[in-house]
């Protein structure tokens, strides 16, 4: 059930980045939250598939080339989870740190393909700061939802 | 040790990014056939989109319904659906006159996303291999150019816009047929670079595409020269930079040129 539900919220999630339009010259990245959210809950293999998914599905949606926000992601979230026996997830900052380091990896990869420059740059530091509103939003909503879906059983 | 894995461990995962980069980075066949398999995923997902604004009619609807003005609620959603038809009607007539009046087989598409990364400029069209699009092909709009495919599976495909600097596209200015190749400079403007540094530009003036690779079909206007000066880093020819004449934010509809 928690599997087949998270890649649905996976895949809801990518549709929704593609169909966000772009804000102060910048698209919003959902992606990257999840991936923290994934690191910080799921068991180390579910949150590294999570990863590895949530960033080839990233990779499809865009014109990049393929595989390397999912080379990324993976190991990213290996790290996180690692961390994350050492730390309380419930803590907001380290959700923030998180979150923003999962974009940063995933910007500076896309960026590693695409080209430095200002344009990128100006990018790469609003999509990390976005993560940093963005990822506890989404550990207090998915955090809610498992709560009510336990409630519910 | 280091993270709780020793340097043997630390060489095989260093090989198998390494091998990850060099494989998925080539447009093999296999990594094709997956990038497909995800689109081909994802894409009922961002469909999904096209049917939220009418739940929130239903929803805003039943609502009226249960309020005294409800007629009156519902008369103002109605106009506003006429005012939206009639729009998408004036935006579909200039396509279907600009496929009249162009000798060329195109195929209208719809947007349906958008790039989902900050670093590529894409956009997502409800049309695919099954509508005859395949890679490289132009894609433009009553205003003008807009870009080429780039992947393409069955039922959609990708575009690379116009705004991107890997989009590159062999363009002459009307008037003085100066030739150069027009690239993205940012979100929202182009560059024409490799322009004779002699040539006299005149700041208005329009440049359309040369024809000259076989993607592009000539005589297609993709914008207004803003700025000309030359080329900081080698002085041997001229820059010009371009306002581009399609607004790449409002895209709703597109045409694929075929041939």
């Amino acid at each position: 059930m928690i599997p087949i539900l998270s890649i649905l919220i996976l895949f809801t999630v990518a549709a929704l980045q593609v169909r966000l339009p772009a804000v102060l010259g910048f698209r919003l990245e959902l992606l990257p939250a999840l991936v923290a959210y994934a690191a910080l809950t799921f068991p180390r293999a579910g949150a590294l598939g999570f990863a590895v998914l949530a960033g080839f599905l990233h990779d499809a949606l865009t014109a990049g080339p393929f595989g390397v926000t999912a080379m990324v992601y993976g190991p990213a979230a290996w790290f996180i989870h690692r961390l994350g026996g050492a730390l309380d997830r419930e803590i907001p900052p380290l959700q923030i740190v998180t979150g923003m380091f999962v974009a940063l990896v995933g910007g500076i990869a896309g960026c590693l393909f695409a080209g430095f420059n200002l344009g990128h740059l100006y990018k790469l530091l609003m999509v990390t700061g976005a993560s940093a509103v963005i990822t506890p939003v989404t550990f207090f909503v998915l955090d809610f939802g498992r709560y009510q879906l336990r409630t519910l059983r | 040790m280091w993270f709780g894995l020793n340097r043997k461990t630390w060489i095989v995962v260093g090989l198998l990014v390494a091998g990850w980069v060099i494989f998925l980075s080539q447009p093999t066949a296999v990594a094709t056939r997956l990038r497909m398999l995800f689109v081909q995923l994802a894409t009922p997902f961002v469909r999904l989109g096209d049917y939220i604004p009418s739940v929130k009619s239903r929803r805003a609807l039943d609502q009226q319904n249960r309020q005294l003005r409800a007629d009156n609620q519902a008369l103002r959603q109605q106009l506003n659906n006429l005012v939206e038809a009639g729009r998408e009607n004036l935006r579909l007539q200039r396509l279907l006159d600009l496929k009249q009046n162009h000798p060329l087989r195109t195929v209208t598409a719809r947007v349906i996303g958008r790039d989902a990364g900050n670093w590529w400029q894409s956009l997502q069209l409800d049309r695919g291999r099954h509508a005859g699009l395949r890679e490289n092909l132009a894609v433009l709009n009553a205003d003008g150019l807009i870009g080429k495919t780039v992947t393409v599976s069955a039922g959609e495909s990708r575009i690379l816009l116009l705004t991107d600097p890997n989009c590159k596209v062999s363009a002459i200015v009307q008037e003085t047929r100066e030739p150069g190749v027009v690239a993205g400079l940012t979100d929202t403007r182009l560059v024409m670079t490799f322009v004779h540094r002699q040539a006299k530009i005149p700041i208005g003036a329009k440049v359309i595409s040369s024809g000259l690779g076989g993607v592009f079909p000539k005589g297609v206007l993709i914008g207004t020269v803003t700025k000309a000066e030359i080329n900081a880093g080698t002085g041997m020819y001229q820059d010009l930079e371009i306002q581009p004449a399609v607004d790449f934010r409002r895209l709703e509809e597109v045409l694929v040129v075929l041939e």
